[in-house]
């Protein structure tokens, strides 16, 4: 992410826009710039590589350009402390000896003398290496591994995520994406410790407010850095549209994005399936002649803090049933997840367990819908079974 | 139930409507208060709580085992504090031993508590001093790479704001140094994230030019004790002068400094600026980023200020300082790292900056404690809270307009001790920006009534002549 002071944004008519580069031979070379910069430098003084990049940024009004550029570039690269002497030791030394002699320019040249000669170089050299462990003084050891065009594409993604920072909420519409996205969207929510509220079905699709705790005191910028930090996890999600309520500098302005805006995320993409039962599942089905249609495309359901999202959606005709496998689990999760299913009360949920986690019946007494039980992988036959009781 | 969630007072399973000061909240279909409330909030649930979880905090047996010697002022801020519910702020001028007001208020709360302080080497400080104080307490820091939320934990802004919302109800006191950070929207949700009871500020300036210090009665408590240096000059603090000693320009730096500001004010003429106010100032800011020549009139604005505040001309009056005072210890400021270490480097001075190392650091400031080192450089890490004993001349080299840090540098030379008199020198180029950069930090400042006094100027020509080897 880029810092606030390189963000580059319009407001127009109540909304803002981040400043967002397309990757035309102007820019690309921009980027190529920066990198060719950082990589003529390895081997050199990050104190010259900055003068270098700020002679790239020259007096041009876009300097901010370049300057996040190199920022995002930098966050990438390695610097370390290089040189024969021990900077701390030699300035304890010198220090030491200095003191003992009174501050005067002409003292302190001598010191440097006396400590310069043993060790056979210049006195004015070993002044300059008096701070050689300085962060200006650090060389350059290892290269940003980007291309040009996917530094462009983390810039423009910084920029896009930089206007969430003054971010008080934003409300994301979702519509037909399958469980393991979502799964994977709502775990990011949790994880950057944001608040949701889900509104919507199916077939209209969901409205997912998002802020914090606190938002529901006063409006605040508190949590814009999280809010901000999850984008590049929302964009691993196939269809979506974004709307976030900004304080600019005291103006509420509003900030839109779709899953069209053309930004790049560099997260971890998250896995097609959520485990491996459920992705050999879907396969065995696939092979079976069955009016009922397996589809990965589910409801949410809001259960007041969290949500639950059933791991397949069976339809046929205006008839839908859940399944939802629970696998090889740790006990502590287990428990969750019956929780969930006992809160979430759907009539029409298959719950199908593996006989290894060793979860009595009657602990599943109160579940509402079947209850399968399954020994290593689930049979399709045996959903098919517990299907017929639903109807 | 009442719990604690993310920074709030979360109480679910509640009959009825909403209780005093909770709204409903329907994410979670459950009542919540923001957790700052608490002490307010507990008072008309008790007896109606099936159970209450929020507060993790402990009551802990805290006796300093220091030998505690207080001065009047120091008694009478804790009292005061205490009479104000243990919710306030104490204001009281560096030097005159708000740490110890803090480490008191601690015993007396006897509740896990955490101390809030705006750098690595206040935290490293409080650490030391609390470990003295109470050798028994499970210590812990929070910042700086550690992460020990322990029943007395010393933390940096920075990382208690961060990490607050997970935090916010293991301590039932809470202080925060330098309080004056506090009310800005990251750092606020620090006091209002936790729900401790006892909460103490201390600053020795608590106003902020944003007038945001009125937020602090509502994060912290109202200021409940309050003096002056000039109140406790010669009583408690060494009596101290400031003096003004210029410099010169030479002729190139003169003609390259002028040519800078031409530069800088044909384009302030043209966008039709003036940089007299702190709005003046954002527009200058504003406006320059968005053409060629406005990038060139920062870059002059800037090129003007560095010829001023690092002529070699300041370098030497240094020199003359240093011969003049050559069996007391300096402190030598300076508004940029560069200059501080340009110092260090052509005098062969300890240097402290925000890069120095922790470790280093600490050994520093114990060599010039011991007397092996008798002058320190630095740029603005000292400018709080750090203690320097027995440092009687201070050396601004550089600074900025503001009033606070001039207070602060000067909190550093005025420990008392016997027979000690405290000089602070401001070394300003004549004819230059520093000029009036210098009226407006005194402007803030009360110095001249009581032992304390602003001296003339020295004459200029002593400290050229001094200079010239």
């Amino acid at each position: 992410m880029l810092p606030s002071e390189l963000l580059i944004y319009m407001v127009r008519g109540g909304k803002a826009l981040p400043r967002l580069y397309k990757p035309d031979h102007e820019r690309l070379m921009r980027a190529q710039g920066v990198l060719e910069t950082i990589r003529r430098h390895k081997g050199r003084r990050r104190g010259d590589l900055d003068e270098a990049l700020a002679a790239l940024e020259g007096d041009a009004p876009d300097y901010r350009l370049v300057r996040g550029l190199a920022h995002l570039a930098l966050a990438e690269a390695h610097f370390e402390t290089e040189g024969p002497v021990m900077p701390e030791l030699l300035r304890r030394t010198a220090f030491t000896l200095a003191a003992e002699r009174g501050y005067r320019e002409r003292e302190a040249r001598t010191v440097l003398e006396e400590l310069a000669r043993p060790r056979g170089v210049e006195p004015e050299v070993l002044r300059e290496q008096l701070y050689a462990d300085l962060p200006e003084n650090e060389i350059l050891t290892i290269l940003p591994e980007l291309s040009a065009k996917e530094l462009l594409e983390r810039y423009n993604l910084a920029q896009a995520q930089g206007l969430l920072y003054s971010a008080t909420g934003m409300v994301i519409q979702a519509h037909r994406n399958t469980t393991a996205e979502y799964k994977k969207l709502f775990r990011y929510l949790k994880y950057f410790g944001l608040m949701y509220a889900v509104e919507g079905d199916l077939d209209h699709g969901y409205r997912i407010s998002v802020d914090g705790p606190a938002s529901l005191f006063a409006q605040t910028r508190r949590y814009g850095v999280r809010m901000a930090a999850f984008l590049p996890a929302l964009l691993h999600v196939t269809r979506w549209d974004l709307a976030a309520e900004l304080n600019l500098h005291g103006q509420r302005v509003t900030y839109t994005l779709t899953s069209q805006s053309g930004l790049v995320s560099h997260y971890a993409k998250p896995p097609e399936f959520d485990s491996l039962l459920e992705g050999s599942f879907a396969e065995r089905w696939n092979k079976l002649e069955t009016p009922w249609r397996l589809e990965r495309e589910v409801e949410i359901i809001d259960l007041h803090g969290t949500v639950f999202l059933p791991d397949f959606a069976l339809r046929q005709e205006g008839r839908t049933a859940y399944l939802e496998i629970v696998g090889f689990w740790r006990a502590d999760y287990l428990e969750r997840k019956i929780r969930k299913v006992l809160k979430a009360d759907l009539k029409n949920l298959i719950l199908a367990v593996s006989e290894r986690l060793n979860v009595g019946e009657e602990r599943l007494e109160a579940v509402p819908g079947p209850v399968i039980f399954f020994k290593g992988k689930l049979e399709p036959k045996a959903v098919l079974g517990a299907l017929e009781k639903i109807a | 139930m009442l719990r604690y969630d993310r920074g709030t007072l979360l109480l679910e399973g509640w009959p009825g409507p909403a209780p005093e000061g909770f709204s409903y909240d329907p994410r979670v279909d459950a009542h919540r208060a923001p957790a700052l409330l608490y002490p307010e909030l507990i008072g008309s649930l008790r007896g109606k709580l099936r159970a209450n979880q929020a507060p993790r905090y402990r009551k802990l047996t805290l006796k300093p085992r220091l030998a505690l010697e207080l001065y009047p002022h120091q008694r009478e801020a804790l009292e005061a504090w205490k009479q104000a519910d243990q919710r306030g702020l104490v204001v009281l001028p560096t030097g005159a031993g708000k740490t110890l007001v803090g480490v008191l208020a601690l015993a007396h709360a006897a509740r896990s508590a955490l101390v809030v302080v705006p750098t690595l080497d206040l935290m490293h400080q409080w650490f030391a001093l609390l470990k003295a104080a109470f050798p028994e307490a499970h210590l812990g820091l929070l910042g700086g790479g550690y992460h020990e939320p322990y029943q007395l934990c010393v933390a940096t802004y920075d990382s208690a704001a961060r990490n607050m919302d997970r935090l916010g109800n293991l301590w039932g006191t809470l202080i925060f140094d330098e309080v004056h950070h506090l009310p800005s929207e990251f750092y606020a949700s620090i006091a209002q994230f936790s729900l401790a009871p006892y909460r103490l500020g201390l600053s020795a300036t608590p106003e902020r030019a944003d007038l945001r210090h009125e937020w602090l009665s509502e994060l912290v408590g109202p200021v409940v004790y309050r003096k002056e240096a000039v109140e406790l000059a010669g009583d408690v603090l060494a009596p101290y002068e400031v003096r003004k000693v210029y410099v010169e320009l030479s002729l190139p730096e003169r003609e390259a400094y002028q040519t800078a500001l031409d530069e800088r004010n044909r384009f302030l003429q043209a966008h039709n600026l003036r940089l007299s106010s702190l709005e003046g100032w954002s527009r200058f800011v504003q406006v320059s980023s968005r053409s060629e020549e406005g990038r060139r009139a920062m870059k002059a604005h800037r090129e003007a200020r560095r010829i001023a505040a690092a002529t070699p001309a300041k370098l030497r009056a240094l020199e003359a300082l240093l011969a003049a005072h050559p069996d007391e210890k300096l402190v030598i400021f300076t508004d940029e790292n560069a200059m501080a270490y340009e110092v260090s480097r052509s005098y062969l001075i300890p240097c402290l900056t925000h890069q120095t190392k922790v470790k280093e650091r600490a050994e520093i400031l114990e060599s010039f404690k011991s007397g092996r080192y008798k002058a320190i450089v630095t740029s603005r890490v000292l400018n709080e809270g750090v203690d320097v004993p027995d440092a009687s001349v201070a050396v601004v080299l550089s600074g900025t307009a503001v009033p606070r840090e001039l207070v602060q540098r000067l909190g550093r030379i005025l420990r008392k001790s016997a027979g000690k008199r405290a000089v602070l020198y401001e070394v300003i180029s004549r004819g230059t920006r520093e000029e009036r950069v210098s009226e407006r930090r005194r402007e803030g400042v009360r110095l001249e009534p009581g032992h304390p006094k602003v001296q003339a100027p020295l004459p200029l020509v002593a400290w050229e002549q001094l200079g010239e080897e």
